[in-house]
């Protein structure tokens, strides 16, 4: 028998939430022990590459996001500060540096680091380097570049092509043309059912929860970096959800049990506390999230042409496709002509702006996003949270304050 | 200290202790341009080899952050928020130009709301500088210093030809060779200068015309070498950190009977190291290789860790330091991992460590005081 809708998003939120567990701490140190090489990364590095080398790599930040949703997660990060670890860098960073130094993982085969997205990653991966157990594991150094030109793209893909030697000297497993080629190709194959999902969600009301993209996006990306296998697994996780998304945009279905009212953006990160907020704004005021930083990213294609080509338009793809590295690595302007196109396309009557207290990087351009904001007639609201610690403010006050906002606005 | 203060080191002070000075008017006055510039990898010899003259950017004189709190939260580090303070106070109406590095995640949106702000600020340059230090990076800094040299040229007017710029960097190599001589008297058991008067000295040459502070240079050089002996101090001193423009913690210690004999900070004693090596055909490439591979001080530097350790663990040695105190201004994600990671280099290497999160213009002296007092009473001779 078919299954019903809910059945079939029940079915996908499983897969998700059981494929991700290869994300978390406890996943690496799982990962570590199967016996073929343990890599880990201070951050994300372009799963493209290491899945057409056949190889996992797992990612220190990703881990310590992860744990910053779990039971235990406050005692850890206070450990983080009691370690010395600088109190006000970004939790989920003091989280990785706590399981660093607490010295629960396998000493790895190889480390890879880079400076994207955000400072406090970038002395994660310094930490990394220079962890004494660690201290003659082989090592690379990500530099991403700031700009955004062809020079930018070309001088990153150099450093990916050298990243893929360098893994190689460690591994022996070689990065061949041919199979770069077939993983690039289902990359642009998630690459535009993501894009096939946003053009779907533009639709009034929002047939599905905008958290799904992130989830798909999560699986292709991060998950599939880890365990190669799961990469073609994720290209099939979409095509469920855009045939399913399809189908009830044809029927004008909304979100069940949601009578939308307004439609906002939270251009943040989904915080790790985001089930104690999303779902009740959506229930009692009719307030529709509609994208956040990982549900609006990976949509760049990869050029399958030459391997030029492939490691080009690959790093172009990871500095202005990789959510955050987009937000945090560019000028203001990215940031907030990505406000205005969301708004536009995803009909978003108001931008909520988090201003995640780790992030330095919103903290220093909020009032070009507020004037941004003010210029297009988009309603603005500033909060000023923790998204991976509801100690700093708690859900129920994030709220509060919407529900005052969009009251005050007269949006809901 | 102060009583027998050589004249050049009054005058020193006076330029530190504001933004604006009297040689900076009278360069402007000859129809010189003014360019500033932030953080101590922005080389100032191309602005002197495009006939301009640079000026360091930095908060004194800043009581608070009212008016910059409208662009930065109070998640960001201070400094850049008293600086962006001053700017929008019109302290720094007399730049006829801005050069922003993207060193740390702050600094590089002060460019962003520079350039929206009302500050008319007549040229605004972004200079992306690598992260990791290398010889591929150091390539990539090239190409951007290429890229700022053409700007000046194309809004500035005159051609920076390879030649001006050896001739710049042999300038600011006998500036930094002239700094390392008066460092060098602080070895002495009885340092004839203080740390407060070298912050002074080092702030000084980032905001004056470059032959200027280096007759100033000498001429002090001289009369420190006449100055009578202060006497033994109980603790000898180094600090660490970013920064180092601002002489209160030096002031602190001084006051506790202490003395600084040596920093690692970004106006103080990383601004000395060595100097770029005038080899080679390319004075471009000599200053990117200097900046980031010979000199990659930044903590934000990846890779770059233990050459920082190494370079502070010799200095620390060189100048038979007691203990170091470390200054972290809040929110400052760079140096709050670097003094994790130091923290065990230096007890390995048998130094002491205070570490103090401070405030770029800190109210809370007497606390501090009290850290620091402790301190020098556990590591005093």
């Amino acid at each position: 028998m078919a299954m019903n809708d809910q059945e079939i998003l029940d079915q996908l939120n499983a897969e998700a939430n059981e494929a991700f567990k290869a994300l978390t701490i406890a996943g690496v140190n799982e990962n570590a022990r199967k016996g073929r090489p343990f890599i880990i990364a201070s951050d994300d590095v372009l799963p493209e590459i290491s899945v057409a080398m056949d190889l996992s790599i797992s990612i220190m930040t990703v881990a310590g996001a992860m744990g910053t949703g779990g039971p235990g997660a406050a005692e850890r990060i206070d450990k983080a500060t009691e370690m010395g670890i600088e109190n006000r860098l970004c939790a989920s960073v003091k989280m990785a540096a706590y399981y660093l130094q607490a010295g629960i993982l396998p000493v790895p085969d190889m480390i890879i680091t880079t400076n994207s997205p955000c400072d406090a990653v970038e002395m994660l991966g310094q930490m990394m380097e220079n962890y004494q157990p660690w201290a003659k594991v082989p090592k690379f150094r990500l530099d991403a570049p700031h700009g955004r030109e062809a020079a930018d793209f070309a001088y990153f893909g150099s450093q990916l092509k050298e990243m893929a030697l360098a893994i190689e000297k460690v591994t022996g497993k070689k990065l061949a043309l041919k199979r770069f080629t077939e993983v690039a190709e289902e990359s642009n194959k998630q690459a535009k059912l993501i894009m096939d999902f946003q053009e779907l969600k533009r639709a009034v009301p929002c047939p599905v929860d905008q958290d799904m993209a992130r989830k798909g996006w999560e699986m292709a990306r991060w998950v599939a970096g880890t365990d190669p296998a799961v990469f073609a697994k994720a290209t099939g996780w979409l095509e469920r959800l855009v045939e399913m998304t399809e189908r009830r945009v044809r029927q004008k279905q909304g979100i069940d049990g949601v009578a939308e009212k307004v439609r906002f953006l939270w251009y943040d990160v989904s915080p790790s506390w985001g089930a104690k907020l999303f779902p009740r704004l959506q229930k009692e005021l009719g307030a529709v999230c509609m994208m956040n930083y990982y549900s609006f990213a990976n949509w760049l294609p990869i050029d399958t042409s030459s391997m030029d080509a492939l490691l080009q338009s690959a790093a172009k793809k990871y500095l202005m496709g990789t959510p955050m590295t987009r937000q945090a690595m560019h000028s203001a302007d990215v940031y907030c002509e990505d406000i205005v196109r969301i708004c536009k396309d995803f009909k978003c009557a108001a931008m909520i702006m988090p201003c995640h207290i780790g992030h330095r990087d919103t903290n220093a351009y909020h009032k070009l996003a507020k004037d941004t904001c003010r210029a297009n007639g988009i309603p603005f609201f500033f909060i000023g949270c923790d998204v991976w610690d509801e100690r700093y403010m708690s859900p129920d006050v994030v709220f509060d304050r919407m529900k005052t906002f969009f009251q005050a606005t007269g949006l809901v | 200290m102060a009583e027998n203060q050589p004249l050049v080191l009054e005058k020193f002070s006076r330029i530190a202790g504001s933004l604006a000075n009297p040689s900076v008017a009278a360069f402007k006055g000859q129809g010189g341009k003014v360019v500033g510039y932030f953080c101590a990898f922005i080389p100032e010899e191309l602005f002197i080899a495009a006939g301009l003259l640079p000026f360091r950017m930095r908060g004194t004189g800043s009581e608070n952050t009212e008016r910059a709190d409208e662009y930065f939260t109070s998640w960001n580090c201070s400094f850049p928020r008293h600086c962006f303070n001053q700017a929008l106070l019109g302290k720094f109406d007399f730049l006829d130009g801005l050069v922003v590095g993207s060193g740390c995640d702050a600094m590089r949106y002060i460019y962003d709301n520079w350039k929206q702000s009302p500050l008319k600020t007549p040229f605004l340059h972004l200079l992306n500088s690598p992260h990791v230090s290398g010889k591929a990076m150091a390539g990539y800094y090239k190409d951007e210093l290429a890229r700022l040299k053409s700007a000046l040229e194309g809004r500035f007017g005159g051609k920076v030809t390879d030649q001006k710029l050896w001739d710049a960097i042999t300038l600011c190599n006998e500036t930094r060779a002239l700094q390392q001589s008066i460092y060098d008297l602080r070895k002495s058991p009885t340092p004839p200068i203080s740390g407060s008067e070298m912050v002074a000295v080092m702030v000084a040459g980032a905001s004056l015309p470059k032959e200027e502070y280096n007759a100033d240079l000498k001429a002090l050089l001289a009369e420190l070498k006449q100055r009578p002996a202060a006497g033994k101090y109980p603790a000898r001193l180094m600090l660490v950190g970013s920064c180092g423009d601002d002489a209160s913690m030096c002031g602190i210690v001084e006051e506790l009977g202490a003395v600084v004999v040596t920093d690692h900070t970004c106006f103080g004693g990383r601004m000395k190291y060595k100097g770029v090596a005038q080899t080679g055909g390319d004075p471009l490439e000599a200053i990117a290789n200097y900046q980031i591979i010979e000199r990659p001080f930044c903590a934000k530097m990846g890779g770059a860790h233990a050459l920082r350790a190494g370079a502070i663990i010799a200095a620390a040695r060189d100048f038979k330091v007691d203990g170091i105190i470390g200054q972290r201004l809040g929110c400052c994600d760079a140096w709050g991992g670097e003094f994790f990671m130091l923290r065990d280099e230096l007890k390995d290497a048998g130094i002491p460590l205070l570490v103090i999160e401070k405030e770029y213009i800190s109210d809370s002296e007497g606390q501090l005081a009290t850290r620091v007092q402790a301190f020098i009473e556990t590591v005093r001779r």
